[in-house]
């Protein structure tokens, strides 16, 4: 055979494989099967939560999938964490899916990105782990059940007040979510006449802290108060605190609770204490659904993991209220007027914003794990 | 508080140093730009972490074997040069083929060992030695004593040794280096594997002073470069200082000015050099 003809059979058989590939995963879903997308960071920095929301998510999905009279199929994207990606990722899922819910994105900065899209589009944003305080502004469909960030750092103030706590030094990540923790901080702290001493914005993939530190510690300051973008960045800022010689407290935000910064911050984790949703694991009535977790990830259902399930779970509600799932804005009725929904991360109410209020507690590292902080 | 900051700069400056001068050794040598060489990097802190983090081998052991590995791999990076450079490829070729190669390797890494951060985790974290109210911990001092310490080798290296001088009529003149029986290949050959053992170095300290990520590469051969070109691109010495001269710049500038400004006051430098002494500190104009 003459090589020209065996490169055109070549290219016909690598078509014909290409198509078949394509007709099987891209046939549409069954008769009565519900699509619902998702845009979660499962790669990058926040990797971990992203991968948490997931597991949350595809627990649900089976048990939403068996209880109800219908199918829901959930379309998992990565947005790597980034916000042109989280966008590029939402359009796909409008565009190309037909979807008319999406769950994500995890990060406050891409919420703020994608809601302008999923607005346009009457498509519901339904964020379980972003806590921004400019979200609550970001869009009538745009719902989330994780409390806002405004309430963490407020609560954090309180407590460092509370600890006769009178001059902080600040550090903040250059992101629209440590902006939201680290300005409630410092309107609550002044409020109670506390002093902030210094307040740095560190560019959040930088490796060096060093000098932003010893600017801080030139002005004397009893507490630092972290409000990082993820576990990363926190491990880091911890480690070289210590290691310039603080030895005061050391408060942070909630993305302190990650494998990451027990990593990177190793020993000198010890100690430092930081504000978390009061999602509570001992709470009998949810002991079946940490014990599925369990069974089906090895590891102990986080907050955030909690939410998402949650996230499935209220919306395959709002599903069957409405029907089909066609009609957004009976859906996004729905989920104004529910009321104390009992969630596994908390009892779940939207305000008129489409924000929740959710209990905040405290929790400190104590031989390398997360801990409930206890006086 | 002068002190801290010098100190800051130093430490800083020593990490970019030891970027900076196995890159400018590949350049002054081979004569292209190996962009692929923060991934080299970014690869022997990647094998320090799979040997002692992952196998459990003795600390010290997986440290010589990663300089050992380093060295070969970055003579398997020269071969694929090779491959290029006996098509007559032109330098932009070969630029954009360091490119691809920094791209490929660390999506490798990312393959292999996924997108979360490593820690190494040999040494304890505590609060450092204080020197004059100036704290630095211990392997701090060890990154800035052991980077100097492998300058002067890399000088020794250049002007004692055989082969450092037959690396430098290399860089001199290439064709008249090989009249008098140098053969380039070879030497092209050792600049890549003594420069990767210095990047081996560089890879295992900062993975110890600084957290493990994919493409730690990037970003690391980004401040290399500058460093080598506000030196004087293809001066090892100069690379050296240039890498000083940033490192403490970029600690005492944000002293003043918000600390995001920190790779703006490094390109601010650079565009200085480049616009006023384009040869760099220790470069020699050409005629």
């Amino acid at each position: 055979m003459v090589k020209t003809s065996k490169i055109i059979i070549g290219v016909i058989i690598a078509i014909i494989i290409i198509g078949g590939i394509w007709y099987a995963l891209g046939g549409e879903p069954a008769e009565g099967t519900i699509k619902i997308g998702a845009a979660l960071s499962l790669t990058g920095k926040l990797a971990s939560f992203g991968q948490d929301a997931r597991e949350g998510i595809e627990m649900a999905l089976e048990e939403v999938n068996q209880e109800k009279d219908f199918k829901i199929k959930i379309i998992i994207e990565d947005t790597q964490g980034d916000a042109t990606e989280s966008v590029n990722v939402v359009k796909k899922l409008i565009e190309i899916d037909k979807v008319n819910i999406i769950i994500g994105p995890i990060r406050s900065g891409n919420v703020l990105a994608t809601a302008p899209i999923t607005e346009e589009n009457k498509v519901i944003l339904f964020a379980p782990i972003a806590s921004s305080v400019d979200i609550t502004y970001a869009g009538d469909y745009v719902f989330r059940n994780r409390e806002t960030s405004g309430l963490h750092g407020k609560r954090m103030a309180e407590f460092l007040i509370n600890k006769n706590i009178n001059k902080v030094a600040m550090l903040t990540a250059q992101a629209a979510n440590s902006k939201s923790y680290s300005e409630a901080f410092e309107k609550g702290f002044k409020e109670n006449g506390g002093e902030v001493v210094s307040i740095i914005e560190y560019e959040p993939d930088s490796i060096d802290f060093k000098t932003d530190i010893t600017k801080s510690l030139n002005k004397n300051p009893e507490a630092f108060y972290l409000s990082v973008t993820a576990g990363t960045d926190a491990g880091i800022l911890v480690k070289q605190i210590r290691e310039l010689g603080f030895e005061g407290l050391i408060g942070g935000s909630t993305a302190f609770e990650s494998e990451e910064f027990l990593n990177g911050a190793g020993e000198a984790s010890e100690g430092t204490f930081f504000t978390s949703p009061a999602f509570d694991i001992e709470n009998t009535e949810i002991a079946g659904y940490r014990e599925k977790y369990k069974r089906l990830y090895g590891k102990e259902s986080s907050a955030f993991a909690a939410n998402a399930y949650d996230a499935v779970k209220i919306l395959a509600n709002a599903i069957e209220h409405c029907e089909n799932g066609e009609d957004t804005n009976c859906i996004k009725n729905y989920l104004y007027d529910l009321k104390d929904y009992p969630g596994i991360g908390g009892k779940t109410t939207f305000d008129e914003n489409g924000d929740v209020i959710k209990p905040i507690q405290f929790k400190t590292v104590k031989n390398g794990e997360f801990v409930i902080y206890e006086e | 508080m002068f002190l801290q900051l010098l100190i800051n700069g130093l430490i800083a400056g020593a990490i970019y140093a030891l970027v900076a001068s196995g890159f400018s050794l590949i350049y002054s040598i081979c004569k292209f730009v190996h962009f692929a060489h923060g991934a080299v990097i970014a690869v022997a802190a990647y094998i320090l972490y799979a040997l002692f983090s992952l196998l459990g081998m003795n600390f010290w052991l997986a440290v010589i074997l990663t300089i050992i590995l380093i060295s070969i791999f970055g003579s398997i990076m020269n071969l694929i040069y090779k491959q290029l450079r006996k098509r007559k490829a032109s330098n932009v070729i070969l630029l954009i083929a360091s490119f691809a190669l920094l791209i490929l390797i660390e999506s490798l890494i990312l393959l292999f060992f996924g997108a979360d951060v490593k820690t190494i985790g040999f040494i304890k974290i505590a609060k450092g030695v204080e020197i004059l109210g100036a704290i630095i911990t211990p392997l701090q001092i060890f990154i800035v004593i052991s980077s100097f310490i492998l300058f002067a080798l890399l000088f020794f290296l250049m002007k004692r040794t055989k082969i450092g001088k037959a690396m430098r009529a290399v860089s001199d003149n290439k064709d008249v280096a090989e009249i008098v029986g140098i053969s380039s290949e070879r030497i092209y050959m050792w600049a890549f594997i003594i420069g990767s053992a210095i990047a081996g170095v560089g890879g295992i300290l900062v993975g110890l002073e600084q957290n493990l990520e994919p493409m730690m590469g990037t970003n690391l051969i980004i401040k290399g470069f500058t460093a080598a070109i506000i030196g004087g691109i293809g001066n090892i010495p100069g690379a050296i200082l240039g890498a000083f001269l940033l490192g403490l710049s970029e600690n005492f500038g944000i002293w003043f000015l918000p600390s995001g400004y920190k790779n703006a006051i490094a390109f601010v430098i650079l565009f200085i050099f480049l616009l006023f002494r384009p040869q760099g500190i220790l470069g020699i104009r050409k005629k």
